[in-house]
């Protein structure tokens, strides 16, 4: 990715210099060799420690609703899923556009990310973007795979007896501590005040050795991500415990896929299907009830 | 006097361990999709079992600490129950002896740190419990592990002062030396079933050349220096707000205690709390002292680097390397060391 | 599996509109229905989420009933659309965990549908009387 991380320091010292922007949130090495991590570039001279590669995976749009970044004018390097993810964020009126300058880049897929394989949308629009940045040598592009053909992890589980799946998931989530990265990391998940956070009361038990508040924890959270999930694998790759959220994630947008028609988050305009329901769709408890 | 016995395979150990069972459980280092930790001997599956060797002595501390055998992350201590007006605690059930076969010198360091904490005056009684009745077996690790930098503070990879060091022999030999008297017991029992031979014990290996040891003095005067720094401001930027690093550090040590109630039945229990979370220093009333990740990074730190060698005399990190392995953004204890001008190596 | 002595706990969340009074309706025409059942009366079946019914796994249920009005008939207008789009994903999510999402059940009871609200209650029990006591939602501790 020689050419994009040029490129990218280029546009981001004249952002920097003229003052366009206020900050320029990209990626950097990270002091494990062979990772970049997050960065933020606050002058022309820190411009130069920018990079973008294979490794930058993380979800940058996640920050845009923190605090330091509030009232700022903010440039970001944006892959595409990213870019699906600022885009909910504005359609949704949690950020505006006018205090953002998008640096869209065609991303190649991360390695080691799960999602990358079945990606449909690796580079943002162009129109969506103030300035899109690519490598001369597009012949990498690896072929996506369709949603369907894409984690085949999900349809040997899905062949499983009821009890197999039990002990798989009992496996994965007793390993679970609720550390709460997967959430943090990820960049559909904008609630204001996170439903596990609250207090008093207390929505879920603190207990971490109790398999159902696990349970509980994360399919609540399939459900407020499903139909808004980017596909950036961010919380199967961030989980210290190696739990594959994503296969979770990625069932839930299987069965709305099945039962509502197509619906990408991101790319199609609001409103999402969770979030609307008509007399027309069909109804699976009819006369039997199910 | 030291006993130093032999056994002839690890697999044969694990079978005295096994024949043991009903005086000790114990729990071996392993691998389970991937990610390395302890799990009970008995519920091992057979490929589990078969990862012990590779997990238990490579130069690396699993995934999970050990202070998870001392300080559970989750643990109910009070159970009660309600007739009418009358309120009764029902006895609890208490924990058996058990056995940690394979604890790494940067982990068993860390486990006298949070000694120094939970067991001073008024001494934790539930820590206090689980520590006299584990027994714990030392690997070492000869050269220093890609990633940690324990002899930075000051631990050795060859050394650790535990119950039993356990190191391989020649071929597939395990050698294993007691050192402290629970150590000489287990011997004894485990020469008692067997298949235990006396042994002459092994030499230590020499260990690589020295590093500059930090001191804690100088990191701790620096430190003083660095509070309003704006690095604290800088790191919040990038860091997410999760409970990674306080939960996989093996000296944080930071509990809630809460309440589960059914009606007529309840439980107290105390469980796992990272000072990285948002409402971690909430308080009655509203006021929170710490309401921006910045004071709470700035905390985490300085407990690390400085309030704890005021209070107890040594730096609180043993340079396991977790917090640099698995933060998703790749913050982590050098990103700190750096700026006082320690830059410890991580990769 | 029959478990001769194992009495299910059944929570049922019905809507106040259509299903309670089809509930209440049994009542007065004294049609007989397991005790199995607790009723949990909701302004709208839409109120059900997935919490509510993971809650009452946690807290005991062997099986959870959700009882709205016919589609069309929702007293607010969509909000049983609501339910139905909800409790589909909530089944392959359970389904897919391993969780026996035989055991979640909705239902569609309209206000005068007495005997259809007996006979669910009544085949639902049956059902869970096979199916045995339902441990892998539960939360362990403080179990009776």
């Amino acid at each position: 990715m020689r050419k994009i991380t040029e490129a990218l320091r280029e546009v981001a010292t004249k952002l920097l210099h003229s003052s366009e922007v206020d900050l320029v949130l990209g990626y950097t090495r990270g002091e494990k060799a062979k990772a970049s991590v997050p960065y933020v570039a606050t002058t022309p001279e820190e411009a130069a420690n920018l990079c973008f590669d294979n490794t930058s995976s993380k979800a940058l749009s996640k920050y845009l609703l923190q605090d330091s970044f509030v009232a700022k004018k903010t440039a970001l390097v944006l892959k595409g899923c990213d870019y699906r993810a600022v885009k909910m964020m504005i359609d949704e009126n949690r950020i505006e556009r006018g205090q953002l300058y998008l640096i869209g880049v065609s991303c190649q897929g991360m390695e080691n990310s799960p999602f990358c394989q079945s990606c449909q949308h690796k580079s943002p629009p162009a129109e969506g973007v103030d300035i899109l940045l690519s490598e001369d040598d597009a012949t990498g592009e690896r072929i996506a795979k369709s949603l369907q053909e894409a984690f085949p992890e999900i349809e040997k589980i899905e062949r499983m007896s009821e009890d197999e799946r039990f002990e798989y998931w009992k496996r994965q989530f007793s390993r679970c501590k609720r550390c709460y990265t997967c959430r943090n990391a990820c960049p559909v998940c904008t609630c204001r005040v996170c439903m596990f956070d609250r207090e008093n009361p207390d929505y879920i038990d603190a207990a971490k050795d109790q398999l159902a508040q696990h349970q509980f924890y994360h399919i609540i959270r399939s459900f407020h991500v499903s139909d808004r999930c980017v596909g950036c694998g961010q919380c199967a790759r961030v989980c210290p415990e190696g739990v594959p959220l994503h296969l979770l994630h990625q069932k839930l947008q299987r069965e709305l896929h099945k039962f509502y028609g197509s619906y990408k988050a991101g790319v199609d305009e609001l409103p999402n299907p969770l979030s609307h329901a008509h007399k027309n769709e069909p109804d699976f408890f009819g006369k039997v009830g199910r | 006097m030291n006993t130093t016995i032999r056994s002839t395979t690890l697999e044969n150990l694990l079978a005295a361990c096994d024949r043991l069972a009903n005086k000790y459980r114990t729990f071996a280092p392993t691998s389970e999709d991937g990610v390395t930790g302890f799990r009970p001997l008995d519920q091992m599956t057979k490929e589990q079992r078969q990862a012990i060797e590779e997990t238990a002595f490579a130069n690396k501390p699993t995934v999970g600490s050990i202070k998870s055998f001392f300080f559970p992350d989750s643990e109910i201590y009070i159970k009660f129950s309600r007739q009418g007006r009358k309120v009764e605690q029902m006895e609890l059930e208490g924990m058996g002896p058990q056995i940690i076969l394979g604890a790494k010198p940067c982990d068993i360091k860390s486990v006298e740190l949070i000694d120094k904490v939970f067991l001073a005056e008024p001494v934790d009684s539930l820590y206090q419990d689980k520590r006299q009745k584990t027994i714990v077996v030392a690997t070492v690790c000869g050269e220093v592990g890609e990633g940690c930098s324990c002899r930075e503070f000051g631990i050795s990879p060859v050394v650790a002062a535990a119950d039993l060091m356990m190191q391989k022999g020649s071929g597939d030999e395990i050698i294993l030396t007691p050192e402290t008297a629970k150590g000489e017991e287990l011997v004894k029992e485990l020469l008692a079933l067997g298949s235990f031979a006396i042994a002459k014990p092994l030499p230590l290996s020499a260990g690589d050349t020295a590093v500059d040891q930090l001191s804690a003095e100088e990191v701790q005067n620096r430190m003083d220096e660095l509070f309003n720094s704006p690095l604290w401001d800088k790191l919040a930027m990038t860091c997410l707000g999760c409970g990674t690093c306080t939960y996989y550090c093996p000296t944080c040590h930071c509990y809630d205690i809460r309440d589960f109630n059914r009606r007529d039945q309840g439980v107290r229990y105390r469980t796992w709390d990272s000072c990285m979370f948002s409402n971690f220093t909430n308080m009655a009333g509203g006021h929170n002292p710490r309401p921006t990740r910045s004071d709470r990074l700035r905390n985490r730190f300085f407990h690390k680097l400085n309030y704890f060698v005021k209070k107890q005399g040594e730096l609180a990190c043993v340079g396991c390397g977790r917090c640099a392995e698995l933060c998703p953004v790749g913050i982590s204890i050098s990103s700190v060391l750096k700026e006082i001008g320690r830059d410890v190596h991580v990769s | 599996m029959m478990h001769e002595s194992f009495e299910p706990k059944l929570v049922a969340f019905c809507c106040n509109w259509c299903s309670y009074a089809g509930a209440d309706l049994a009542g007065t025409g004294r049609l007989k229905y397991p005790e199995n059942i607790r009723i949990i009366r909701v302004p709208c079946s839409s109120r059900v989420d997935a919490s509510l019914v993971l809650r009452a796994f946690q807290n005991g249920a062997d099986g959870v009933m959700i009882a709205g009005c016919h589609p069309g008939d929702c007293h607010y207008d969509t909000g049983n659309y609501h339910t139905r789009k909800r409790m589909v994903l909530l089944k392959s999510v359970l389904e897919f965990i391993g969780l026996s999402s035989e055991r979640l059940l909705v239902k569609w009871i309209s206000g005068n549908e007495a005997d259809r609200f007996q006979a669910t209650v009544e085949s639902f029990t049956r059902e869970l009387k096979q199916m045995g006591p339902y441990e892998k939602a539960r939360d362990l501790r403080c179990a009776k």
